[in-house]
């Protein structure tokens, strides 16, 4: 993104309508503002020249099936100025996965907005079904967290999908985990360009960190391809590897102790001592998310 | 919908570079900062096999392994401490890159390691300051790279760069001056530079007229650039100049390379990212790139061009297949497309036109090109064809980049 901004604004359609937002003409959620103009028309990015906008950062976003960026800009004649950005990843489970790469690393405000939402440092960010949203702004003082947030909500109506998280975050076990550190990886789970579609949470029990992460593939079969190339990859025999327990012994991440079953890998790396790791690979086959057929 | 015009009134795409796989072995590991008093210069082939490469950057007295992290895709802080243990020395991120996790990935994995004061940490500002005043922009600039100090868990950076500058007038503001100035001052950074994308030469132009204020220039450059002597040239001058080039974009749009030609088998094939690599880096006046790899194989792949430039047989057969040049898009101008298309269009400079609104990301370039067709056979003549007939002899996609070039405003 070329401007940083700053200045918010508060909602109010200027007409006392605005457009429903329809999933093919998003141009039509952008509101106009008391005290601070749209500047320009709106930006459209498609993949291919969403690196114009953003750079190098596209390439991220790409990953997670990018397919459009609309975005308005606002100015005032004092100079502050805001930007409204939504990003089109195609699905829901998309937007989270691009939305959790990006999510704080530090205690933030999080927010009941669209799917999950979070307020920080002039920033506000949420996502709702395929839509990933980002608003920034600069200038509001005092009243900058009320009004992103009623920026937010107000562009949350208009916009059309789910507001429920991805159900894989709930086969987690709870004890431990880091909040918010859950994360959607579309490729290069682990660092390997073999292991795609996982989930991945980072915990701390005990003062020990670990991971757990849980790899939906498309099918057995494509979980059996994962996780041959993987034992090729650290010299186990891809023979070998038959659904149950799995365990390699990776150069680069230790030991990583895997269970398969059908279209589901779960597994956990981090955890030195065997005992543990049965445990909390115990605790997520409870939730019994391999019982559950596609929807 | 419309879409954003540029500055030059046109709409300009950009291509991505991918990063590839390898094999790599160890080697020594000198040291980054150049000796001041004796002259090491030992010529590049004259390095004892299995050594790294090392070259200056710039006028800074830092010497850098040719092959550097491009961090801002990886997700995995295994891959970028491997890295390092590899024989990587210097790591660039930004501020902007995964709103701040790319810096705190890269500022937790040379804190465990205890390294700091091995390794180049370069990050990156985004501001658009050309639409701020002086104060405002620097008060901006420094809360930023206040913040990125924090991620990074350090008291200073080696280099900060003005990210992806395109304008002149971004690196026009006072402000931006005062800032790096302070930063300087304070000791929170040790060099400063631009990075740019496009518009490259009147920002390498400017950079120029300060030689005595800009360190380093973070460009892109890439096979797919070869034909662009202006460009070349510049960055020639750049270096002579003293300014340090980190090299970016080396191994030229991976992803735009498959999307374009996934379907058509007859210019499928792979990419080869180490050839690539090592062509972009036999430019002597790129001291270091930045390949942006996410996975352990294709951290071993591009590093190992560190140790190596020359071209091994299936690298150079992948440089000379025409296919490849093919899915490059080069067009040879050899005109023998000229009699298959039934308009008489000027297919050849519309081609040389694409080559640099798409490849070279130069607007200015092709808009200039595309002024010297006349009129009965520039795009108003392809608007009479429902597709596009004309044929090249080398493959070139002519129907593809006439397609691309009527999205652009060119008239």
């Amino acid at each position: 993104m070329k401007k940083m901004l700053i200045a918010m604004l508060f909602i109010l359609c200027a007409t006392g309508t605005c457009a429903d937002a329809q999933t093919g003409d998003l141009t039509a959620i952008f509101p106009d503002i008391q005290n601070l103009p749209k500047y320009g028309e709106p930006l459209v990015y498609s993949p291919d020249s969403l690196y114009e906008y953003i750079n190098g950062a596209a390439e991220i976003y790409l990953q997670y099936d990018f397919r459009e960026l609309v975005a308005q800009e606002y100015e005032n004649a004092d100079g502050a100025f805001a930007t409204i950005e939504i990003y089109h990843h195609g699905s829901a489970l998309n937007a989270f996965g691009i939305y959790s790469q990006e999510l704080p690393f530090e205690e933030s405000n999080f927010l009941n907005i669209g799917a999950q939402g979070y307020y920080e440092n002039s920033i506000l960010n949420f996502f709702k079904g395929p839509y990933y949203v980002k608003l920034n702004s600069y200038g509001l003082d005092e009243k900058e967290h009320t009004i992103l947030t009623a920026l937010a909500t107000e562009v949350a109506g208009k916009l059309e999908g789910t507001t429920e998280l991805p159900k894989e975050l709930a086969y987690f076990p709870a004890s431990g985990k880091v909040p918010h550190s859950e994360q959607y990886l579309a490729q290069d789970v682990l660092g390997y360009a073999f292991l795609h579609t996982a989930f991945v949470t980072k915990y701390v029990i005990n003062e020990q960190e670990f991971q757990l992460f849980l790899i939906t593939g498309d099918s057995p079969q494509a979980c059996a391809t994962m996780l041959k190339d993987y034992a090729a990859e650290v010299g186990a025999d891809p023979a070998s590897i038959v659904e149950g327990a799995i365990m390699f012994d990776d150069a680069y991440h230790g030991t990583v102790e895997l269970r398969w079953q059908g279209r589901y890998v779960w597994g956990v790396k981090g955890l030195e001592e065997p005992q543990d790791r049965t445990n909390v690979l115990d605790q997520m086959e409870k939730f019994r998310f391999f019982d559950i057929s596609r929807d | 919908m419309k879409h954003q015009n540029t500055k030059n009134g046109c709409n300009r795409r950009k291509f991505l570079a991918g990063s590839l796989a390898g094999i790599g072995s160890l080697g020594a590991i000198g040291a980054l900062h150049q000796e001041a008093a004796a002259d090491t210069q030992t010529s590049e082939a004259d390095r004892p096999e299995g050594e790294l490469l090392y070259r200056a950057l710039g006028r800074t007295g830092l010497k850098l392994p040719i092959v550097s992290m491009g961090v801002m895709n990886a997700s995995n802080p295994e891959v970028v401490e491997e890295s390092y243990k590899l024989g990587v020395r210097m790591f660039d991120t930004a501020w902007y890159y995964q709103r701040g996790r790319n810096e705190k990935m890269l500022g937790d994995v040379i804190s465990k390691l205890g390294v700091r004061d091995e390794v180049v940490i370069a990050t990156k500002v985004l501001l658009d300051m050309s639409r701020m005043d002086a104060e405002r922009g620097k008060a901006k600039f420094l809360q930023q790279f206040d913040q990125s100090l924090q991620r990074l868990q350090t008291d200073y950076v080696d280099i900060l760069y003005l990210h992806d500058v395109d304008n002149v007038a971004q690196i026009a503001n006072p402000g931006l001056y005062e800032a790096f100035t302070q930063l300087k001052d304070e000791g929170k950074i040790k060099f400063c530079g631009v990075s740019t994308h496009s518009n490259t030469l009147a920002i390498l132009g400017e950079m120029l007229k300060k030689t005595d204020f800009w360190d380093v220039a973070l460009v892109a450059y890439n096979l797919a650039m070869a034909d662009d002597e202006q460009l070349l040239a510049a960055y020639k001058q750049a270096a002579d100049a003293g300014l340090g080039l980190v090299v970016m974009k080396t191994q030229a749009g991976a992803n735009w390379w498959r999307a374009q030609y996934q379907s058509n088998q007859a210019m499928r094939g792979q990419l080869n990212h180490a050839a690539m690599l090592k062509w972009t880096l036999k430019h002597p006046f790129f001291a270091t790139a930045i390949p942006g790899y996410t996975t352990f194989e294709h951290m071993q792949e591009d590093f190992s061009v560190a140790y190596s430039l020359d071209y091994s047989p299936e690298e150079q057969q992948f440089l000379n297949d025409k296919a490849v040049a093919s899915a490059l898009g080069f067009c040879r101008q050899c005109s023998r497309c000229v009699p298959s298309c039934p308009q008489g269009v000027d297919v050849p400079t519309l081609m040389r036109t694409a080559m640099y609104a798409y490849q070279y990301q130069n607007m200015e370039h092709a808009y200039a090109t595309y002024q010297t067709v006349a009129a009965n056979q520039n795009l108003s003549q392809c608007q009479s064809c429902a597709i596009c007939t004309a044929i090249c002899a080398n493959s070139v996609p002519i129907a593809q980049k006439i397609g691309a070039l009527q999205e652009l405003n060119l008239a």
